[in-house]
């Protein structure tokens, strides 16, 4: 049997003993725990309720350091529940510290710091804490010359949390009854081990999808899981962490956490939940957590690829179909589109690059600058458009009513055209009908001045065909450029 | 990686001491104990 003196690399229990007393890195786990051990006994009421009870209990504690801070993890009563020494310059610890303390249920935490220890480093570390809903309870600050500690907060006493304790049930998937073993879990063991393991990120993300779906679209209860990948975005991992309710958000950074950070050579995570209603929709809340889910995870350097929200209507993902200012993964919707664009559908198989030649004509060209366009920056095209049809400049205006427009049905093409679609589709001919509706139809206006001649308007053509060849496209000023030449083509 | 938790294979310091008080006769407890009490710290008796 190992002993733990060998264990911790020594020779004999006294070698241990000597670096304990030399307070080496190397036993650093002893060194904690030999202060857990100091303030349980100590402190009788079990819970730290006030500043007066925490100066007492760092009182026993080995204090802080320049370089290293104190780290008491407590649950939602304030009960310590594991203590950390931390380096607060070196991420790999900050990290390792949090993943200790998330594993050891913390819900809260205290953190004891020496005078000479750097704020920004330590402002860094409470707002990381406070993004992955650890809270920071108090803040102390250790005086070696006085050996005194000073608290932040300096409160009276301790508010207790409404932060929800980690679920517990979740670190013990394995010993679930038979009743929890329902086809989720026979879904999500199987294709994790079978079928989504090796699978690439960016490469296979469809075939990821169609699994993901086919595993959680009928789930009665919201499930909440992450996929993990390596270096080389291949995944390594699928853990469905969390059951919910029926419609509740169950995003909580702590419990993902919890597990990803003991994932070994993981680079990053895709967040999954599914939705039993049905509907990819995500909600308000849905969008409000991935954020700050992402900004938490961001400090730890650790890649958030997606989220997707699975229903029976499909997998939507966030990166790609989720339009907010708040979780836009850029780079990893790079690689998708660098993958995706080669690939021709067919008959539900991915195929080898087919090479379409287009036909040869200005409308060819034109449709395919402002496809380009359009996929870009959707925003700044339609924000275009409205502009040189309305002759509107201010950007306030335009941003307001691209958003009405996106929430509206409404389509870019007025009714006119629905109505020629409609009338060759009766099987009338094409030339009454074009100049039957043409009748109907307002002159074109750009910037309040009504079309005038045929000349005129093919010159502002040209213009916009010159304007939106590939050389020129710069979708940040589109709407800009694009007025410029028209007026240059009106004044002609 | 913490290798006092993964030795005694408990999930935190807490785990790790109510498993001292819980099984003081353990022979891996009965070292950390000893350890412990070089440091002053009496925790878990075997005799309780």
């Amino acid at each position: 049997m190992t002993n733990l003196y060998k264990t911790f690399n020594c020779d004999t229990r006294e070698e241990l003993y000597e670096k304990m007393k030399l307070g080496v890195d190397e036993v650093r786990p002893l060194l904690e725990f030999l202060d857990y051990a100091k303030i349980s006994i100590m402190n009788k009421e079990k819970n730290i309720s006030s500043p007066t009870i925490l100066f007492e209990t760092v009182s026993k504690i080995t204090p802080p350091t320049k370089d290293s801070a104190r780290i008491i993890f407590v649950d939602t009563k304030n009960r310590p529940v594991h203590l950390c020494k931390m380096r607060l310059s070196q991420r790999v610890d900050i990290k390792r510290a949090i993943s200790e303390g998330l594993t050891a249920g913390a819900a809260n935490l205290f953190i004891a710091t020496h005078e000479d220890s750097k704020d920004s480093r330590i402002d860094n570390f409470v707002e990381l804490s406070e993004s992955i809903r650890l809270r920071v309870v108090d803040r102390l600050t250790y005086s070696q010359s006085k050996e005194e500690y000073t608290s932040l907060g300096a409160r009276d006493s301790y508010q207790l949390d409404e932060n929800p304790e980690i679920i517990k049930e979740t670190q013990n998937k394995d010993n679930m009854s038979y009743n929890q073993l329902d086809k989720f879990n026979e879904y999500a063991e199987f294709f994790a081990r079978q079928e989504l393991k090796g699978l690439n990120i960016i490469e296979d993300v469809e075939l990821i999808k169609e699994k993901m779906k086919l595993g959680f679209q009928f789930e009665q209860q919201e499930v909440l899981g992450y996929l993990s990948y390596d270096q080389d975005n291949n995944v390594i991992n699928l853990n469905p962490q969390f059951k919910g309710g029926v419609n509740s958000s169950i995003i909580d950074p702590r419990i993902i956490l919890k597990d990803l950070l003991r994932e070994e050579n993981m680079k990053g995570f895709i967040l999954f939940h599914n939705h039993p209603s049905g509907k990819t929709t995500p909600s308000r809340e849905d969008m409000m957590s991935t954020q700050a889910l992402y900004e938490g995870i961001k400090r730890l350097n650790i890649e958030m690829a997606d989220h997707f929200i699975i229903a029976k209507e499909g997998v939507l993902s966030f990166v790609e179909e989720v339009e907010t200012n708040s979780f836009s993964n850029i780079e990893y919707l790079d690689k998708i589109a660098e993958v995706k664009e080669p690939i021709i559908e067919y008959r539900g198989q991915a195929t080898e690059k087919v090479e379409v030649k287009p036909e040869l004509s200005p409308q060819n060209d034109l449709k395919t600058v402002l496809s380009e366009l359009m996929e870009q920056d959707y925003e700044s095209f339609v924000k275009s458009l409205i502009s040189i049809e309305k002759g509107i400049n201010d950007d306030a205006i335009l941003t307001e009513m691209y958003e009405k427009y996106m929430e509206s049905d409404a389509t870019l093409l007025n009714d006119l055209f629905d109505d020629i679609e409609f009338d060759l589709e009766l099987g009338d001919d094409i030339s009454n009908v074009i100049s039957d509706d043409l009748i109907r139809e307002k002159p074109m206006k750009v910037k309040g001045i009504e079309k005038k001649s045929n000349d005129k308007d093919v010159g502002v053509k040209k213009s916009l065909l010159g304007l939106l060849s590939k050389e020129s496209i710069d979708t940040k000023n589109t709407a800009d450029k694009i007025r410029k030449e028209v007026a240059k083509s009106m004044e002609l | 990686m913490n290798i006092l938790l993964e030795y005694f294979e408990v999930e935190s310091y807490d785990e790790l001491l109510k498993l001292v008080y819980s099984k003081p006769d353990d022979e891996k407890i009965i070292e950390l104990r000893e350890l412990l009490s070089q440091f002053n710290i009496e925790v878990g008796d075997s005799n309780d």
